[in-house]
């Protein structure tokens, strides 16, 4: 799965779970800073990109900053999907 | 020692920092500032804690997870068991500053620690670190801050007069938060909590709005006063409140309340260990966990763990209503409305000040519950 693809699964996952349909992220928005991403939000979203993208995250990777944009993380995942 | 006397010598010390010692030194002099102090009314400890911090520092490379879970060993024991208390000669005056400072420095260190591992903080010196992990005016009650953010600020202080004018203001703003309102309040309520049984339950409730401002203006009188002498000496110390009693549910007060602590919990217990490989029952049982966890490192008494259960089962109930505001517009259409945010502030104020009287009453002992440790 390349970037392009991750990011446009985790943004409609992000507007269907977290924005309820009511509008769709900027790729650059800081999802902190929005008050979307918190450590509940974050929990989902790593369900999600286990389950549904198939890319398995360890402990360390589990640091709210690194999911703070969608770019931010369809560079990283695309990166670690790809090694 | 008077506050002008203390005032003055702050005054002086600030001068002295900005317009004698070179800036390559400033780091230095801070932190020979903050131990000489600590050393001043607790030679021992300072030693203890400046040995913890080059434990951390040597182990930080290549044992960070041994390094950090042996703090939080240290930690438990000294909670649990409280050796230092017994060495304090009787009218010390600082025994119950001790367990307190520690927290600080050990929540500091098994963050250096995990954050070096992980690669998002530098080594750093042996000096940054100690300056990092104990610079006096964070001992008493935080923030805890991350050496990844504060490590550049470290290495050479810079002088700005903007930062020195806020500085002075937060310090001001601190000292009238403790001394012209938190420490009256706390003398006005003192009478009702002394013989809560005489008291009655309903103004024990009642004064639970007063004495919830009370804790408020005394902790974040103290955090003031950090970031105040932070910005006087150059370092831009992390807050630690954010209009908590603006909250529309639990979770949000404790992203607005102690906030450094809690990130601390939330980065390195909650996302760690419950986050990973996560399920529905696993993160309920987080939320419940870290909460509880947070309350029981203030003591392990049973007003505590009475605490950790209100405020983590509150916590349970507000992820099930997110879970039933994907699932129900109405829901999440009444939650958002200007009177539903409203209700929301007043129920969780309510929430959150009613919890607070488990500070200042011994609920294990009206409850007739026997010590929950020998």
């Amino acid at each position: 799965m390349d970037q392009t693809a991750i990011e446009r699964r985790i943004s409609e996952f992000v507007t269907e779970r977290f924005l309820y349909g009511e509008r769709v992220p900027a790729r650059t928005e800081s999802l902190l800073e929005a008050g979307v991403l918190d450590s509940m939000t974050l929990v989902q979203l790593v369900a999600f990109i286990e389950e549904s993208l198939g890319i398995k995250l360890g402990r360390g990777d589990l640091v709210l900053e690194r999911f703070d944009t969608i770019a931010g993380m369809g560079a990283w995942l695309a990166a670690r999907a790809a090694s | 020692m008077s506050l002008p006397l203390v005032a003055g010598a702050l005054a002086a010390t600030v001068v002295f920092y900005w317009l004698v010692v070179p800036a390559r030194l400033r780091a230095g002099v801070l932190l020979a500032l903050s131990v000489g102090a600590l050393a001043w009314v607790a030679p021992t400890v300072a030693g203890a804690f400046l040995a913890l911090v080059v434990l951390a520092w040597l182990l930080a490379p290549r044992a960070s997870l041994f390094a950090a879970l042996a703090l939080v060993a240290l930690l438990a024991f000294f909670k649990l068991v409280n050796p230092v208390v017994a060495l304090v000669p009787p009218g010390a005056g600082w025994s119950a500053a001790v367990p307190i400072g520690l927290s600080y420095v050990v929540f500091r260190l098994i963050s250096y620690c995990v954050d070096v591992d992980r690669g998002t903080a530098p080594r750093g010196t042996l000096a940054e670190v100690a300056l990092y992990a104990l610079f006096l005016p964070t001992l008493l009650a935080g923030p805890v801050d991350r050496f990844g953010r504060i490590a550049p600020q470290l290495a050479a202080p810079a002088f700005d007069l903007a930062r020195l004018q806020f500085g002075a203001q937060r310090v001001v703003l601190g000292l009238a938060k403790k001394g012209l309102l938190a420490d009256p309040l706390a003398d006005a309520l003192a009478p009702l909590y002394a013989d809560p049984a005489a008291t009655g339950p309903l103004v024990l409730l009642a004064s639970a709005p007063a004495l919830a401002a009370q804790v408020y203006l005394d902790f974040s009188g103290y955090t003031d006063l950090a970031v105040g002498l932070g910005a006087l000496f150059g370092l831009q110390i992390t807050e630690n409140f954010d209009r908590p009693w603006l909250a529309t549910s639990v979770a949000d007060f404790w992203r607005r309340w102690h906030i450094s602590v809690m990130e601390f919990i939330r980065d390195y217990v909650f996302l760690p260990v419950f986050a990973y490989r996560p399920r529905p029952w696993k993160v309920r049982l987080g939320l419940f966990a870290t909460l509880f966890l947070f309350m029981i490192w203030h003591g392990p008494t049973w007003s505590f763990v009475l605490l950790g259960v209100w405020h983590g089962g509150a916590m349970v109930v507000w992820q099930l209503t997110q879970d039933a505001k994907r699932t129900r517009p109405g829901l999440r259409t009444a939650l958002a409305s200007p009177s539903g945010r409203w209700a929301s502030r007043l129920l969780t104020l309510t929430w959150v000040s009613v919890s607070f009287l488990a500070f200042e009453l011994d609920l294990g002992a009206l409850l007739g519950l026997p010590p929950l440790l020998p």
